[in-house]
């Protein structure tokens, strides 16, 4: 069990990314919120002792990733929303990039987790192929097939 | 591509409000941060009710009577103490026959008593009550005389059903058998175990009937002599029933009687419940 100053730091540091792994998952902001709060009570209850910062991180990442599939299985889940009006719950995102995360949270489930952690945490194939508890050779397949669809409708130079 | 992403990403934040939502949502999930403390009575708490439910669930299965049903077939019912059957089993071939087409899943006595005697001629059929619990046992031994008042309905403590389970026998058979020591027959109990169990069983079986038909016969006696109460007159069934009298001690000498079959196979006699009961008080006594 950890302290309540251990969890509202945890809050300040990683709440950003928790929310965008659960957003990229789910389609309603309720069970969103819901998985957010799920994943720091997990965190709050599990008495797992952190190496680095990369492995709390790492942990959060998937303890998120498995709360989001359970939300996703659960009897309780809430109805989803159509793309465009679940990203007009997030009020200050642009025009411009509702485009774009309307592209991504329209891909395939399996490839979001991928494109996220690999453009916007910038892991490497082998790290996210640890992290999700997959065969890296699987994540390269899921990468290759989920570029070109994002190429298509981003646009821009299709590795970075 | 790369960075439409990583910007489009970073327009997405978790809410303060979420955020302090969050930490009072952990703060009351987890008792103020404190939830060691409250692991630990959740698992007393878990023990205690895993405890509670063995504890009542071997209660549920333990006999606490036993109903033994002996006419043609031996059969004895294990009842619990809500009155469930929670196990039958026959102690000769024909009773293993029934048991073994019998459904009795946990149902009561009553009804598995009624499955089992059904179509039978009740006149014929011996049911043996064995309870410790004295107010049980009554009960049981009423609900049985009631819904069948031709049967002949016995009791006695639970110890006897060890008794006889020991020599492979129902309560009933064994109960007919120390009855049948009683009268004189020439073997101890220690003899049940040596004997052939089918000659064991049709010799107790074909005692118990001869028993009952004296009853009967007795039952009709009582009846004639209180018409002649009644109305002064029948000299004739006045020596029929001297008659029976002298076959029933013959047979208690375990001699041969063929003299009285006339009277054993008469089936047609008249149903007396008030009679029935004296007769009940008779064999007790016996």
């Amino acid at each position: 069990m950890r302290s309540e100053k251990n969890v509202r730091e945890a809050i300040d540091k990683y709440s950003d990314m928790i929310m965008r792994i659960s957003m990229t998952h789910l389609k309603n902001i309720q069970d969103t919120e819901d998985v957010f709060q799920e994943v720091f009570l997990k965190y709050a209850q599990s008495d797992t002792t952190f190496d680095s910062e990369e492995h709390e991180k790492a942990w959060l990442i998937r303890v998120t990733v498995n709360c989001c599939k359970d939300n996703l299985k659960s009897f309780f889940r809430k109805n989803t929303l159509p793309i465009d009006d679940y990203l007009n719950e997030f009020p200050l995102i642009n025009n411009e990039n509702k485009e774009v995360l309307k592209v991504v949270l329209s891909l395939p489930n399996k490839y979001r987790d991928v494109i996220y952690l690999h453009y916007y945490e910038g892991y490497s194939v082998k790290e996210i192929a640890d992290l999700l508890h997959k065969n890296v050779n699987t994540v390269y397949t899921l990468m290759n097939r989920a570029k070109p669809l994002l190429k298509d409708k981003i646009g821009g130079e299709v590795d970075a | 591509m790369h960075n439409k992403i990583k910007k489009a990403y970073n327009d997405i934040h978790a809410s303060e409000d979420l955020k302090l939502k969050t930490i009072n949502y952990i703060s009351e999930k987890t008792n103020g941060y404190n939830k060691k403390n409250n692991m630990s009575l959740k698992l007393a708490v878990s023990f205690v009710t895993f405890f509670v439910f063995i504890s009542a669930f071997t209660l549920y299965l333990s006999p606490v009577a036993a109903i033994s049903i002996d006419s043609d077939a031996s059969i004895e019912l294990q009842v619990n103490r809500f009155n469930k059957v929670i196990k039958v089993e026959g102690y000769d071939e024909t009773g293993i026959n029934i048991v073994r087409t019998l459904s009795y899943n946990f149902k009561d006595y009553e009804e598995a008593l009624e499955e089992i005697i059904q179509g039978d001629d009740l006149s014929t059929i011996n049911v043996t009550v064995s309870c410790d619990n004295q107010k049980k046992l009554k009960e049981m031994e009423e609900c049985i005389t009631e819904n069948y008042n031709q049967v002949n309905c016995s009791s006695n403590s639970y110890e006897l059903v060890h008794e006889a389970h020991e020599y492979g026998v129902s309560t009933g058979m064994y109960k007919a058998y120390l009855e049948l020591v009683e009268e004189g027959y020439e073997f101890d109990v220690d003899d049940i175990s040596t004997l052939d169990k089918h000659e064991f069983h049709d010799m107790v079986k074909e005692e118990m009937k001869k028993n009952n038909m004296h009853k009967h016969n007795q039952q009709e006696d009582m009846y004639i002599e209180d018409l002649e109460n009644e109305f002064g007159q029948d000299v004739e069934n006045s020596t029929h029933k001297q008659k029976d009298e002298s076959d029933f001690h013959e047979n208690k000498e375990n001699k041969e009687n063929n003299g009285n079959k006339e009277n054993k196979n008469d089936k047609n006699k008249p149903n007396h419940t008030d009679k029935e009961k004296d007769n009940k008080n008779d064999k007790t006594n016996h």
